[in-house]
């Protein structure tokens, strides 16, 4: 079955596979600077218009994408262990809904509008709107349960999404720079923005990935994994914590992008089987590569920027059938 | 009214008039037709649902938009009771608007109809732009007052049309020639250099498009005989702006740079038009290597309201285009 293949070959494909997105991506643009002059460049960073594009506008985009793209996948997959929901996804802790209040009520009630500072105001929003879920899901008798976790998600996420909603009516100035927050884009990131973001995001992930283990126990169900002498009430708010700081980064580079969040992890559970160790590494690398191809895909083929946002539903749909019907039904 | 005075016709509508004269197809129906107006009939491409029957000199009007419509009303002496004031972009005009008396309708896009009826206006005026919009919005108003919605974007052709209701046309006409005048004198002392514009907001760059169908500065400009660059110039009727990306920054390869920032948004006050100013890709623009970047003004540029906006667009042509040199 297919759950046997070598996890090595498996993340040396998708990391080749990798690369190969990125020297496409890096050499897609509007300015026409061949292949080689963008390898030179990225070896040998000059000062000239060429090393300009590709150190400024192409690579800080990439690096997002990448980055972006496995925190989504990788967090998604936390949160479809966690909860026990095939459907779950990073968006369901409030993130996204967090994220956009959060710049929705800053551009609207403060003087600061641009987007390098906006960043870190996504991020914090992201965080508090899943302080705030966990809080929810985790009160009264019994503590979170992956029940209460998804209901206080849902209430969390609808109520800030009306918040928003209510401002966006009364002050429409802001809609055009609420967009970006909205739909989820990699347009006009800038390499700054990215780096101050992408410590939490790297640490996050490497902490999720050494922990893998206990996300496969967590899967079973609570009962079956305090059996296994798993503490589900500590794992749910590690988890939760990872989500945050997986998720939150990635909203607050890219915006809300759905999807790969929830495609991703079961792409991986289709062809690795049910053990997280093997699921969230290649989770992590398959996520990141959807992130960059959908990002790429409109600007190669049509000279068109598209919000990956768009794109990556309009990608990962038929991908994801596809690999559905060739590897039979999906796995919770 | 005096052209509508001599234009007494049987089926009490002049014939269609070329678009120079567009709107200002007047004519005086005392009685014979079928359906008798008792004021002015008015016809022409811009007026939507045409032919109307308005009155003929207005006491109290109602304008819907806070740009053209009240800055062309104000200037060619239209008495306005009500005007759409509330979180109006232009501060200058908005203060001529108060000093004038005029109450607020509320915001543009959600207009108080109880506060219009209030006001009894005995015509209602927007310049709207366009056909489709303005059929969403005529049914409702139209109810309320003899309603005046102008679908084209060609401003001269408004003013003299307001004009006719005020009894100013002839001073409105010499005003628009004495610009034209100066267009044209311009015209033929401009450079054989190529002009980029740009408007920096917080959030992307925005490029108004020398196109068939653009806004009107940038309409003024193409008029005056501007060249802008290939990436700016169009013939596509459909498309009047572009959001350039960093990397299609390079394309605003004019020798003369003129950039807008601020107004409506924050983007010289949050620290985007000096992270815009010192990026490598925007200092490697020809225009920035040779000196000729030249910051102009929001509010005529953006916030186009009229022949004074008309002749400040001209004054920057002069002085940074001509002059610049």
């Amino acid at each position: 079955m297919t759950s046997t293949l070598s996890l090595r070959a498996v993340l040396v494909a998708l990391a080749l596979l990798l690369i190969v997105l990125t020297i496409w991506s890096l050499a897609t643009g509007s300015a026409g600077i061949s292949l080689p002059r963008i390898i030179d460049a990225l070896l040998h960073p000059g000062a000239e218009r060429a090393d300009h594009v590709l150190w400024q506008v192409r690579l800080p985009r990439v690096v997002a994408a990448l980055a972006a793209g496995s925190a989504l996948a990788v967090a998604g997959a936390i949160m479809q262990a966690m909860t026990g929901n095939p459907l779950a996804e990073p968006g369901l802790l409030g993130v996204n809904a967090g994220a956009a209040f959060a710049v929705v009520a800053t551009l609207s009630f403060t003087s600061v509008s641009a987007s390098g500072k906006l960043i870190y105001v996504a991020f914090a929003g992201a965080a508090l709107a899943a302080a705030l879920v966990h809080a929810l899901g985790s009160a009264g008798r019994g503590g979170a349960t992956p029940i209460r976790l998804v209901l206080a998600g849902v209430v969390t996420a609808t109520f800030l999404g009306s918040l928003t909603s209510a401002l966006l009516i009364l002050n429409s100035q802001t809609f055009d720079t609420v967009r970006l927050w909205t739909t989820g884009s990699l347009k006009g990131r800038q390499l700054s923005e990215i780096v101050a973001v992408l410590p939490y995001l790297a640490l996050s992930l490497a902490a999720a990935l050494s922990v893998a283990g206990q996300f496969t126990t967590m899967s079973l169900g609570g009962d079956r994994a305090r059996s296994l002498g798993q503490s589900p009430l500590l794992w749910r708010g590690l988890g939760a914590a990872l989500v945050v700081g997986l998720a939150g980064s990635a909203v607050a580079i890219a915006g809300p992008v759905g999807f790969v969040g929830l495609v991703v992890p079961h792409m991986a559970r289709l062809s690795m089987g049910t053990d997280y160790r093997r699921i969230l590494p290649v989770a992590a690398l398959g996520g990141a590569g959807l992130m960059l191809a959908a990002d790429t895909l409109p600007r190669a083929l049509a000279g068109r920027d598209l919000p990956v946002g768009v794109t990556m539903a309009l990608v990962g749909a038929p991908f994801f059938i596809w690999l559905a019907r060739n590897h039979g039904a999906v796995k919770g | 009214m005096k052209v509508g005075a001599l234009r007494k016709t049987g089926a009490c509508l002049p014939r269609g008039v070329r678009r120079i004269v567009l709107g200002f197809a007047l004519a005086t129906c005392l009685g014979g037709a079928a359906k008798a107006c008792e004021s002015v009939t008015i016809e022409g491409d811009g007026i939507f649902a045409a032919p109307l029957c308005l009155p003929q000199s207005p006491e109290r009007v109602v304008v819907l938009d806070p740009g053209l419509g009240l800055g062309i009303g104000l200037d060619a002496g239209l008495s306005i009771v009500g005007a759409p004031l509330e979180r109006m972009s232009d501060a200058a005009l908005r203060d001529r608007a108060e000093r004038a008396g005029i109450t607020s309708i509320g915001f543009v896009t959600e207009p108080s109809l109880e506060t219009i009826v209030a006001l009894e206006p005995d015509m209602i005026v927007g310049f709207i732009g366009s056909a489709s919009m303005a059929s969403g919005i005529y049914p409702q108003v139209s109810q309320l007052a003899p309603t005046l919605l102008y679908t084209d974007t060609d401003w001269r052709a408004f003013y003299r049309l307001i004009a006719g209701f005020t009894g100013q046309t002839d001073e409105v006409a010499a005003r628009l020639d004495t610009f034209d005048a100066r267009l044209a004198d311009i015209r033929e002392r401009l450079p054989d250099l190529s002009v980029s514009v740009v408007r920096i907001t917080s959030w992307d760059f925005q490029v108004y498009l020398d196109a068939p169908e653009t806004y009107a500065p940038f309409e003024i400009m193409r008029e005056a005989g501007v060249r802008r660059t290939p990436y700016e110039t169009t013939d596509n009727p459909k498309i009047a702006m572009k959001r350039p990306d960093w990397e299609d920054l390079g394309r605003l390869d004019g020798d003369i740079l003129l950039y807008i920032a601020g107004g409506t948004n924050d983007s010289d006050k949050d620290g985007r038009l000096e992270e815009v100013l010192t990026n490598p890709l925007w200092q490697m623009l020809p225009a920035v290597q040779a000196g000729r970047t030249y910051r102009v003004e929001h509010g005529h540029w953006m916030q186009f309201s009229g022949l004074a906006a008309a002749h400040r667009v001209l004054d920057d042509l002069e002085r940074y285009v001509i002059g610049g040199q």
